[in-house]
């Protein structure tokens, strides 16, 4: 029904090609966050004074894939995000980027790395300097890594025609943006000193389904013509389905599933991927559900549960999920799930 | 909308402005929704739209610079923007009450649930433990488990779901026949929300009012609505059932936001649909049709004449110029 | 917690003109269109024009003793009478302008630049730092400012370099506290951690990004307590414990001119003028930037 003049064209496209090899390793990555402090945990007498936010993480990324964590809130996906790019210490296990271990390295390996990967951030607004213009704001990286070579406005315009937005925004100051402006600021910015890879911490929030698409696209034709690869970190799942080549669904910090998207899509093995997929309300009114999957709600990190920490929710549960942690395992189309019972595909 | 009784709630022809330092704001331009009695009305737009002044202005809640530049908003046949402080404070809580979409402000940090509850039942006779009674009666029914232990709790012991839950039961306390939730959901995640959806459902049935559901998530509206208005930039674009609106869309507007919702797409793609352009500056409303500048079918008369509506069939109207003949300024 | 509505900004909003950071141009424009600020500002003007050109402006010598013209109510010659030694009056309250100046000007403008130093640093910096730091603030907040001047005094004797030194080091903890606490909220702000995923180290983040942030209600804070520091030096010399005689400040003058009330009142008034000139100019000012700067301020400073 709906033309398509003034709308984007809607042209399937295909991935674009993922290459060999391995960009970003992960490997049983942990991530601790200090509670209180040791003197007050003992006047308290609580045992513990730790979170972990993310546990035994591993995965790897190819080059030109994009990969997507997801998850809800409590999930550890944005500390995973934040872990990688060294904002946050890791407590155990090791990212391996490009064959070096960035993390483990001194300042000047860290700060190599840091140009070689950049983040993106989920308030656009909030994510750049209030009192710096956009041409400040883009080419600071330039100044941050010594490069005073390059001509700060020349670059500028070239990183603002990158993202569609036009020259004199320049002089534009944060607050004089809107979100989808804002965000293609920030997409400049992570451009700026040419990375390999983009972590995108939920690159659709906040913008209208109306216009969620103009930023995805613009992150598609950068892939295509960059050959950037990319780690999005988001909770919704039609976006996740439709971008991603690969996808991992956290639960209190662990992956419960990894796997191709499409696979995942097609047959969740998981029954936490299961439910959050029958989460999803469905666009068409025919298509009531009578009942809600997925009852409850995620339980505190401070409290983790016993054994297999979904069972308290899992429609699925039996006596074996209450004692017993399920380690990963691979399936035979190669997803990695820690379930005991997996879903019949 | 097709049914014989006068509804519950008519706004018929509200325009709203809002005064700023650059002059007056259009945010609502002759707008008109019904809710019929029992049903639930979802209220669809995206950012810019004015829907949540829209929940406002029926609840007297506007800010200071906003200013009603004509229209009516009937409840039960009285005009609400007629009348005054003491008046709408009556109707408040009892008639009408709405949810707000941030679960983790919407309750006073300082007192217990417990106490929160009571004190709105302020207006009823009965003791304490009467009141006491009723609302760990409806904690429970808003699926709060233990709700007499829990009422003795804090909000920042809740989850932002459990939260959201108990600014329902609250705002259900009075028995409203006229629940208005203004994106109650958009703050808590995917699995909590499909349950909230689903909570409402079941209250619907029990408690008999009507629901005005505002949302920009199409698939909520869907899974929860009897009727859909489209509201774009101020103005109602289109209205009808749902399944009007789902299977029949007839403004250029709808049917693009149908489209670009990526849960929608059957195919999976890389390159998604958008419409192209911004809201229009509500400083200075287009003056012809509000959605020309990013309409894929706009033609002749669209940029000049504002479109009238056009009645597609009992239920459904849409305001095109495509669809109508002749259109009025 | 997803944060889809937070973060959307509706473009009615942006459309208006967000009221959110002014930039130095659009504040000096905005100041001139104030009425108070502008008066203020004007005040201020004056005190600074007098306080830096107060040796060409003065008509006479304002240490000069003339006793054959003592005791002289106002005159053209003396504008503002003479005092018991034949002072001028005018010249010396024109002088006591450049001690005001130095004592109030110098010495917040040096606590403004340490507390935001000490601030940054507790706030930003490691754990322990902020622990030791916020300890000896609090240490110097506990003490009394008199105490603190009386104390000091007596252990370095009378001097302008003593009441500075005593402006600073009580001054200093507060607007320390002050930019600590701003510090504190914004160090976990997304566009620090942006700044610091590209790989900026702490001195940048502190300087580029945390510092414009934070200075704004410093700056309207110190400029409200310019004239306190010049009322606790007229209150100290009131005490005879300020600048030494025989110094021109006003709080002198005042002290002078309350022993010879009832002989020559004139010469309290004349003191008096400026002191309240000046703290009005300040407050006015301070006020007119609170509020442009952001109105929300307004219960808080």
């Amino acid at each position: 029904m709906a033309e398509a003049s003034l709308l984007t064209p809607h042209a399937a496209r295909a991935a674009p090609a993922v290459g060999d090899g391995v960009l970003l390793s992960v490997s049983d990555l942990r991530v601790r966050y200090r509670v209180m402090g040791p003197i007050k945990a003992r006047l308290l007498g609580i045992q513990n004074r730790f979170v972990d936010a993310v546990i035994d993480v591993s995965f790897d990324v190819r080059p030109g894939m994009t990969f997507a964590l997801v998850g809800e809130s409590g999930s550890g996906k944005s500390s995973l995000g934040r872990a990688i790019i060294g904002l946050t210490p890791i407590h155990s296990g090791s990212v391996v980027f490009d064959g070096t271990e960035p993390l483990k390295g001194g300042a000047g390996e860290l700060q190599a790395y840091r140009r070689n990967l950049a983040m993106m951030f989920q308030d656009p607004v909030a994510s750049l300097s209030p009192r710096l213009s956009v041409q400040t704001l883009i080419t600071e990286p330039f100044l941050i890594h010594n490069l005073p070579e390059r001509d700060l406005a020349t670059e500028a315009k070239r990183l603002l025609g990158l993202v569609g937005l036009p020259p004199d925004f320049v002089s534009r100051y944060p607050h004089q943006l809107s979100g989808g402006q804002a965000r293609r600021v920030g997409v400049a910015r992570a451009l700026a000193l040419s990375p390999k890879l983009i972590i995108a911490d939920e690159p659709t929030a906040g913008l209208d389904v109306s216009v969620q698409g103009e930023i995805l696209n613009l992150l598609a034709r950068l892939q295509r013509e960059l050959g950037l690869t990319y780690i999005i970190i988001t909770h919704n799942l039609a976006v996740v389905r439709h971008v991603s080549d690969e996808m991992a669904i956290m639960y209190m910090g662990r992956f419960v599933e990894r796997g191709p998207t499409a696979e995942v899509f097609r047959a969740p093995s998981h029954p936490y991927t299961h439910g959050l997929l029958a989460a999803q309300p469905n666009p068409d009114p025919d298509k009531r559900r009578d009942n809600v999957e997925l009852q409850g709600e995620v339980p505190s990190l401070t409290r983790r549960p016993s054994g297999c920490e979904f069972h308290t929710r899992c429609p699925h549960v039996q006596d074996r999920c209450r004692h017993e942690r399920p380690l990963a395992r691979l399936l035979a189309d190669g997803r990695e799930i820690r379930c005991h019972f997996p879903l019949a595909g | 909308m097709a049914d014989a009784a006068a509804p519950l709630l008519r706004i018929e022809n509200l325009s709203i402005d809002f005064q700023s330092s650059r002059g007056p704001v259009h945010a609502l331009r002759n707008v008109s929704v019904d809710v019929p009695r029992g049903s639930i009305v979802g209220l669809v737009g995206e950012s810019g739209s004015g829907k949540s002044t829209l929940a406002l202005a029926t609840m007297g809640l506007m800010q200071n610079n906003a200013v009603v530049k004509g229209g009516r908003i009937l409840f039960d046949d009285r005009d609400l923007l007629t009348l005054n402080a003491a008046e709408l404070r009556s109707l408040r809580g009892r008639r009408i009450s709405m949810v707000f979409q941030d679960p983790m402000t919407a309750l006073n940090p300082v007192l217990s649930i417990g106490r929160q509850m009571i004190d709105i039942q302020y207006r009823d006779r009965g003791n304490t433990v009467d009141k006491r009674r009723k609302a760990a009666d409806l904690l429970r029914r808003v699926g709060i488990p233990d709700p007499e232990q829990r009422l003795g709790q804090f909000p920042n012991e809740f989850s932002g779901g459990m939260r959201q839950r108990i600014a329902i039961a609250m705002g259900l306390m009075g028995n409203p026949e006229l629940l208005i939730a203004d994106e109650p959901t958009t703050a808590l995640d995917v699995t909590m929300e499909a349950q909230i959806v689903h909570l409402l459902r079941l209250l619907r049935r029990d408690f008999k009012g009507s629901i005005l559901f505002i949302s920009h998530n199409l698939g909520l509206i869907a899974e929860l609505c009897d009727y859909v208005v489209i509201l774009y930039a101020g103005e109602v674009v289109e209205h009808g059932t749902v399944q009007d609106i789902f299977h029949r869309p007839r403004h250029p507007y709808t049917e693009a936001l149908l489209v670009c919702d990526p849960a929608r797409i059957e195919q999976v793609s890389r390159e998604l649909p958008t419409i192209s352009g911004d809201v229009p500056n509500l400083l200075n409303p287009p003056s012809g049709c509000v959605f020309a500048p990013r309409c894929p079918r706009v033609f002749e008369p669209c940029r000049d004449r504002q479109p009238g509506d056009t009645a597609l069939s009992a239920t459904q109207t849409a305001r095109c110029h495509l669809l109508n003949g002749g259109a009025h300024g | 917690m997803s944060v889809q509505a937070s973060s959307v900004v509706p473009p009615v909003a942006v459309a208006v003109g967000a009221e959110s950071p002014s930039t130095l141009r659009n504040v000096w424009r905005r100041l001139l269109h104030e009425r108070l600020g502008l008066l203020g500002l004007a005040l201020v003007a004056l005190l600074l024009f007098t306080g830096i050109f107060a040796d060409w402006i003065a008509p006479f010598e304002p240490n000069r003793i003339n006793v054959p013209d003592r005791m002289q109510s106002s005159s053209l010659t003396h504008f503002a009478g003479t005092d018991q030694m034949g002072r001028d009056i005018f010249s010396r309250i024109i002088k006591g302008s450049q001690i005001a100046l130095i004592v109030g000007v110098s010495s917040i403008a040096i606590a403004l630049v340490l507390g935001l130093a000490l601030g940054m640093l507790a706030g930003y910096g490691p754990r322990w730092l902020d622990n030791c730091l916020l300890l000896l603030f609090d240490t110097i907040y506990s003490f009394p400012t008199v105490m603190l001047a009386l104390t000091v005094i007596t252990l370095l004797g009378v001097s302008l370099k003593t009441i500075m030194l005593v402006v600073v080091v009580s001054t200093t903890p507060v607007y320390a506290r002050l930019v600590r606490t701003s510090t504190l909220s914004l160090k976990n702000s997304e566009f620090i951690l942006a700044e610091r995923s590209l790989g900026a180290g702490p001195v940048r983040v502190m300087l580029r990004h945390v510092l414009p942030n934070v200075v704004g209600p410093l700056l309207i804070i110190a400029s409200m307590d310019i004239p306190s520091v010049i009322t606790l030096e007229a209150g100290l010399s009131f005490l005879g414990l300020g600048v030494p005689p025989p110094a021109a400040s006003w709080g002198r003058t005042l002290n002078e001119g309350y022993n010879l009330i009832r002989d020559a009142p004139w010469i309290v008034v004349a003191a008096g003028i400026p002191l309240i000139l000046t703290t009005l100019g300040f407050t006015f000012l301070g006020e007119c930037l609170r509020d442009m700067l952001d109105p929300k301020l307004r219960r808080i400073i």
